[in-house]
């Protein structure tokens, strides 16, 4: 997984949320705090491993539902509930992923040696889940597993798709569109992975 | 005062308790041995509710069953500004919603029980169903969202939010997750940060 992965719309993860992903089977979550930085970081706290997207964000922190461990941005350990005078080591921390946002998406890499790609604004369409393959769908769709992004052409215009591999047969596709027409491109889009999903099922 | 049987860890009583709350109706509860001890199958019970299912909801006189209708009762009764049961061209979609909270979402509840309690039953089918209902869900509030809109239906929040949250925010009890639904994780924020709101566990209150 060394390459840049777009895995959400930025839409989806507004400032104080958490939001779950599934990508390549690996349980990944993203948060938001108050400085707007997109965290994203593996979904398993170090304390008992409790998810930690059902956790909550306060200010730049996440806390973990568990005992409440809270985590800062740069994914280290603040602060432990049951020990409140403890000053906690810097080896206690999350495990994080490099993390960017571009293109109106929420990109992740395990290996940041490569630099994250730069694409202009692009307006959001909407996160579809898709029951089947990514070899499958990116074939019908026209793109190519090596590429984090397809171009699909749309009502004379380009629809850009971020996908990503949750496993073997789910795809998750994360459109966004300049000058779409937002109802009709989501419209479009269902209509494909009812077909594409009839196929795999097929 | 009105009286809920309940069963805390009932997702259907959950709804009850839920709008109790947000309508800040004082209530008093009468706790129901669900499991192990299956009280609701019991004569007792079964004179109250003939199908032997939580919640019942006594007001006034009223013996009422089932979920739905009962937060339709309190609505209807206690909530004066008519914003939670809207009586104009709301109304049949918010019925819509109720019945598919208490119908095709009710999934949820059959996975969960097989999953917690060991019920009988066949959990990936259930499952199955249980996704069809959260995407079909999704794409609804997708949409609603594409619109501006924050609800299931309308401008505000109705008995129709307060069906659908307890057993879509109990799903991973199911073994189901919300990876796959985006507007599903951004309502259930927002049904979260209601004045009034309570969990129950497995729905920490922590908005
Ligand atoms: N239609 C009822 C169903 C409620 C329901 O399924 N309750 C469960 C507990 S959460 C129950 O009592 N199950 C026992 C049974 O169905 O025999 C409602 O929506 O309130
Ligand atoms: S598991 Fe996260 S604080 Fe204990």
């Amino acid at each position: 997984m060394a390459d840049w992965i777009p895995i959400a719309l930025s839409r989806d993860v507004p400032v104080g949320i958490t939001r779950a992903v599934i990508v390549d089977t690996r349980e990944v979550m993203i948060w938001r705090g108050e400085d707007g930085v997109a965290q994203v970081w593996e979904d398993r706290c170090p304390h008992r491993g409790m998810r930690l997207s059902l956790g909550f964000v306060r200010g730049n922190a996440l806390n973990c539902l568990y005992h409440g461990w809270q985590y800062g941005a740069g994914a280290n350990c603040l602060r432990i509930p049951a020990h409140p005078d403890l000053t906690v080591p810097p080896t206690i921390r999350a495990n994080a992923y490099a993390a960017t946002e571009t293109g109106g998406m929420v990109w992740m890499s395990s290996d940041s040696a490569d630099p994250p790609p730069l694409l202009p604004a692009l307006t959001p369409v909407i996160t579809l889940a898709i029951e089947a393959a990514p070899e499958r769908v990116l074939a019908a769709l026209g793109g190519s597993t090596a590429e984090p992004l397809i171009g699909l052409p749309f009502a004379g215009g380009t629809l850009q798709l971020g996908w990503h591999r949750a496993h073997a047969a789910k795809t998750m596709l994360h459109a966004t569109g300049a000058g779409a027409d937002i109802a009709a491109a989501t419209a479009h889009l269902r209509a494909l992975r009812q077909s594409l999903e009839q196929e795999a099922a097929a | 005062m009105p009286k809920l049987y309940d069963y805390v860890l009932s997702g259907s009583c959950y709804k009850v308790r839920l709008l109790l709350s947000l309508l800040g109706i004082a209530y008093e509860t009468q706790a129901v041995d669900f499991f192990p001890g299956r009280e609701h199958k019991r004569p007792e019970f079964l004179a109250l509710n003939p199908l032997g299912q939580l919640p019942v909801f006594e007001d006034a006189g009223l013996v009422l069953r089932d979920a739905q209708a009962i937060l339709c009762h309190l609505a209807n009764t206690y909530d004066a500004s008519g914003q939670w049961l809207p009586r104009d061209v709301r109304f049949g979609s918010v019925m819509m919603w109720l019945s598919f909270a208490g119908g095709e979402l009710m999934a949820i509840s059959g996975a969960r029980m097989i999953a917690m309690l060991n019920y009988a039953g066949d959990l990936a089918a259930l499952q199955a169903k249980a996704r069809a209902a959260l995407r079909l869900l999704d794409d609804h509030l997708a949409d609603r969202a594409q619109a501006g809109g924050l609800w299931l239906v309308g401008a505000t929040p109705t008995i129709a939010d307060i069906a659908m949250f307890p057993y879509v925010a109990l799903s991973h009890d199911a073994g189901i997750g919300h990876e796959d639904y985006p507007a599903i994780n951004l309502w259930q924020r927002q049904v979260r940060k209601l004045p009034g709101f309570v969990g129950m566990p497995g729905v920490p209150d922590y908005f």
